[in-house]
């Protein structure tokens, strides 16, 4: 029985899953049934590639049938290519006919009735779809006299093997990561939940990538209106080059604006798991093994999977570092200008006298001390990414002897600024998401500029107004500071403590999302 | 995704607790105890009880006219005309309330905390917040206003927690020493500030979700709870502030910020009036806030805008440069806001508030057709 | 008196850059009505930047109520 019904675009093997569907945009050409004009055209349209095969060969009797394969070299692995056509025209002889009566007809025939059994193979109509399916990875066999094409699969590219995940490291916890290849991410997925209700949409990109993406979803636990907006917001922004998931998330995003991220992103399939039990909609790209995930609200940019592997008093205590992290992040450099500048009354008297010493000499204000500290501690931030190994050791010694010591020694910093910017560096690095730590880089200097000119007034007023375009922002049309926002108690109950699983796990929270659960 | 703006119940409530609470807490015990002496929790009493009347009145017409503002019902019930005419002692009054709020803090940073700055300065930083605030809309406000009134509450929860070592219990006695004068008179002046005040919740009532079946019963208990709420929260004060300080407590005006500079715990947790200095910023802002939402309401509705948010920024403007000018002198000041500000309150509020609760009794209301309505 | 002048001109300009999508999307109600409050906030912002105490608000307050308000205030402050 012909098993090349695929559910709605996937694909088995390992590679990039090539749509069935013809292409909506432009007109199909079809493939004519002569093979030299076939030729003719697809040498023509393939000019340039020199990495495309396009071989000529002959079976049948008296080899008096001609056929044309063409395949794209770089992309497919070649003993595939002899083995699996080879492997196919022995089929045809033995199962269409007669190994005398070959006859081109029979040939025909028993591909236009999917006689075949592997499961790689799909005929294919229209000389655009034989193309995309050859820079795609797949092989494509134009048979002399048929208007179709076979095409099989032979996608064979190296990709990187699952490793621990780079930028998300944990202690105890799967050390599993996405790689770039979709099929494998959705892999992991799907062994993680094996449920039939864990769906999982493809949909090709547009422009001259032709990416193909996927997002999936929980049935019964997402929301409805929420995937709703979803869709509609990717319908109108398919059609554009998508070279990684941050693309996806930058043209349906809720605020470009706002240096606030809407969405999470994660390279681990257990916190992507996680999430899309929690109701939320994951999105995946191949060629990127970002996962991201919205709606993504702010108190979840402090949670790490970890949280859930450790025991809930520990979870508890780190969660409120965490969070106590940011907000010294955020706020560390203006308390302390402004603090220092106009409100010295509030230091108790021994550590106001402390601060004062190391502040002797220097010819700047507090503000101009801190701008300049921080600026020195953003570029070497910015430097130490880009740097190369073995020249890592040396910059960092750099940094902290030239620009700490010396500033000090110079008397262009105090200690007590050195302390601050470090410990602001810090605070900012231990939040779990990197693109709130990025949100915290913008936003420290104009805090520091309004406590530097206003004080506590001013600091106060910078605080009242991030928090008012906290509380209008929204994630995919959920408020983004839920569960604070609209206060509801029962769900801080995982926001800044960790409950007991028992009490998450089972829990109202869930149920009222999971309507249609049958476990 | 279209956000609609309605709010729940309980929200809304919440932000009438936070109207009513908001600056009171620190404004309210200073005047009040000077005018009123021990007896200032009595005149609390009196007060909230009038206070309690006004919130009848603005649920009854809110249950009799669903859904409209305060604009809406007057036009039906008393014609264009009146309505235009009483809507300028409205207009006004709200005016002078968001200017007058956002003055009081600005002064109040001025005189303690950052002298040479400018009031201007203050109050125009002030006055684009609330600007913004105001064009994010009520949801959005309610949301961050639940937020920071637990905080606020919070910590001054914790001031006069710590403040126990220095009370002095026998403070509150004796209850009345001048007779009952000095009392009404307290209860004269939290009257206008701020239990009159409440009327301007007329405008925004409608903006709470519709319940059909249980009707506004919700609604009612909820905002009565708030009064009670703000009433023992104001009494509490009052009366922690007396026991500090005792009668003297009127010469300092916000006496709140004078109690939490008292406060030196274990040499560590000392001058940390700075902390109420953040929450009378806050707590005004919030109030102003509302109070330019509705005044841009009452505009929009009068003249039948469509569009709501257009004249946000000239009301903030205008009653930015209102707040620097109205600043004459301390005396004057003064005077206006303790002895004239309930007088004018009433005229401009509570007496066409009053006089529409009676005339829609009499009428029978928007709902039914009474006999020669409008 | 020059920086006060400066200061309500730029405020004035602020606002009137930020509304100028609104005020062209509305009617011409909304044009009016625009306009009677920026010219009572141009007076009042005059009346800050010249320094000099033009009538405003609290003078009409005052002339209202004073005389009541001075009653009222004489009620309660006699020892009865």
């Amino acid at each position: 029985m012909a098993t090349n019904d695929r559910a709605g675009g996937n694909s088995q093997a390992g590679n990039t899953p090539v749509s069935d569907k013809p292409e909506t945009g432009g007109t199909q050409q079809p493939i004519s049934k002569s093979l030299s004009d076939t030729r003719q055209e697809l040498e023509k349209l393939l000019s340039h590639c020199h990495d495309i095969v396009i071989q000529p060969s002959r079976y049948g009797a008296d080899f008096q049938y001609e056929v044309l394969s063409v395949h794209c070299g770089t992309l497919v692995e070649e003993k595939e290519v002899l083995f699996l056509k080879s492997a196919l025209l022995d089929l045809a002889c033995q199962e269409a006919a007669a190994f005398h009566s070959i006859v081109r007809e029979n040939v025909i025939r028993f591909f236009e009735n999917r006689g075949v059994t592997s499961s790689r193979v799909m005929v294919v109509e229209g000389l655009q779809n034989a193309i995309q399916h050859i820079v795609s990875g797949h092989v494509a066999i134009f048979f002399d006299g048929w208007n179709k094409a076979l095409s099989f699969n032979a996608y064979s590219v190296e990709t990187r093997s699952v490793s621990e995940p780079i930028t998300e490291p944990v202690v105890r916890g799967p050390h599993d990561s996405t790689t770039e290849d979709l099929t494998k991410n959705i892999g992991l997925l799907r062994s993680r939940l094996r449920n039939h209700l864990f769906k999982i949409e493809m949909f090709n990109a547009g422009g001259e990538c032709r990416t193909t993406s996927a997002f999936g979803y929980l049935e019964g636990a997402v929301n409805p209106e929420t995937l709703e907006e979803f869709k509609k917001r990717l319908a109108a922004a398919k059609d554009v080059e998508i070279l990684d998931t941050s693309f996806i998330e930058e043209l349906i995003e809720d605020s470009t604006y706002s240096p606030f991220p809407q969405y999470r992103y994660t390279e681990r399939p257990d916190t992507a798991i996680a999430a899309v039990l929690d109701g939320k909609i994951i999105v995946l790209t191949s060629g990127s093994p970002s996962i991201m995930i919205c709606p993504g609200l702010f108190a979840e940019f402090f949670a790490t999977s970890e949280d859930y592997y450790y025991r809930t008093v520990e979870a508890t205590l780190l969660r409120q570092l965490r969070v106590f992290a940011f907000f010294m992040a955020l706020t560390l450099p203006s308390i302390y200008i402004a603090i220092s500048t106009f409100h010295s009354e509030l230091i108790p008297t021994v550590l106001l006298m402390a601060v004062l010493e190391t502040r002797e000499g220097i010819p700047f204000p507090a503000l101009v001390e801190a701008m300049l500290m921080e600026f020195f501690f953003e570029l070497l931030r910015e430097a130490g990414i880009r740097l190369p190994r073995p020249v890592g050791t040396a910059v960092s010694i750099v940094g902290a002897l030239v620009i700490g010591q010396a500033a000090i020694q110079a008397k262009i910093a105090s200690p007590i600024m050195i302390i601050i910017v470090a410990l602001t560096g810090i605070a900012s690095f231990s939040i779990p998401q990197y693109s709130i730590g990025v949100a915290l880089r913008v936003l420290r200097f104009p805090l520091m500029f309004l406590s530097g000119t206003l004080g506590g007034f001013g600091l106060m007023m910078g605080l009242l107004f991030i928090h008012l375009h906290l509380t209008a922002l929204r994630s995919l049309g959920q408020p983004y500071l839920a569960p604070f926002a609209p206060f509801r108690i029962r769900e801080l109950r995982d926001i800044l403590i960790r409950a007991p699983l028992k009490n998450l796990l089972r829990s109202p929270r869930n149920r009222h999302m999971h309507r249609s659960r049958k476990s | 995704m279209k956000v609609k703006e309605t709010v729940s119940p309980l929200q809304m409530s919440t932000l009438f607790f936070i109207f009513m609470t908001g600056s009171a807490i620190i404004n309210i015990p200073g005047p009040l105890v000077g005018f009123a002496k021990n007896g200032a929790w009595v005149s609390l009493l009196i007060s909230g009880a009038f206070g309690f009347l006004v919130l009848a009145c603005i649920l009854y017409l809110h249950d009799k006219f669903p859904g409209s503002t305060y604009i809406d019902y007057t036009k039906k019930m008393l014609g264009s005309w009146v309505t235009a005419l009483l809507s300028v002692p409205f207009i006004l009054f709200v005016c002078h309330m968001a200017s007058g709020i956002v003055l009081d803090m600005g002064l109040f940073l001025t005189t303690s905390m950052m002298r040479k700055t400018p009031v201007f300065v203050f109050n125009a930083f002030t006055f684009t917040l609330i600007a913004f605030t105001v064009r994010a809309g009520i949801e959005v406000m309610v949301r961050m206003f639940t937020n920071l009134i637990l905080i606020m509450l919070f910590f001054v929860f914790i001031v006069l927690l710590l403040s126990i070592p220095n009370y002095h219990p026998d403070y509150i006695f004796p209850i009345m020493p001048d007779g009952i004068k000095p009392v009404m008179q307290g209860a004269y002046f939290s009257f206008g500030f701020p239990y009159a005040e409440a009327f301007l919740f007329t405008m925004l009532l409608p903006f709470v979700k519709k319940n059909p079946d249980k009707k506004n019963n919700r609604l009612n208990g909820y905002m009565y709870l708030a009064l009670v709420l703000n009433i023992l929260i104001l009494i509490l004060s009052v009366v922690c502030v007396i026991f500090v300080s005792g009668p003297i407590a009127s010469d300092i005006k916000y006496s709140l910020y004078m109690v939490a500079r008292m406060i030196d715990f274990q040499d560590i947790i000392q001058r940390i009036e700075s902390v109420i200095g953040m929450t009378l910023i806050a707590g005004s802002y919030m109030k102003a806030t509302i109070a330019l939402f509705v005044l841009n309401l009452v505009l929009t509705r009068l003249f039948r805008l469509q569009d709501d948010r257009l004249l946000i920024f000239p009301l903030a403007l205008m009653c930015l440069f209102l707040s620097v000018v109205l600043y004459d002198s301390e005396v004057q000041w003064y005077d206006i806001v303790s002895n004239t500000w309930p007088l004018w309150n009433g005229i401009a509020g509570i007496l066409p508030l009053f006089l529409l609760t009676l005339i829609t009794a009499f009428k029978g209301g928007g709902k039914k057709t009474g006999s020669g309505g409008p | 008196m020059l920086i006060r002048f400066a200061i309500m001109i730029l405020a004035c300009a602020a606002v009137l850059a930020f509304d100028a999508p609104h005020y062209k999307m509305s009617n011409k109600r909304g044009h009016v009505v625009y306009g009677i409050i920026m010219a009572v906030a141009v007076y009042l912002g005059l009346d800050y930047a010249v320094g000099k105490d033009w009538p405003d608000l609290h003078d009409l307050v005052d002339f209202v109520f004073s005389a009541p308000t001075k009653m009222i205030v004489t009620y309660f402050e006699s020892k009865s």
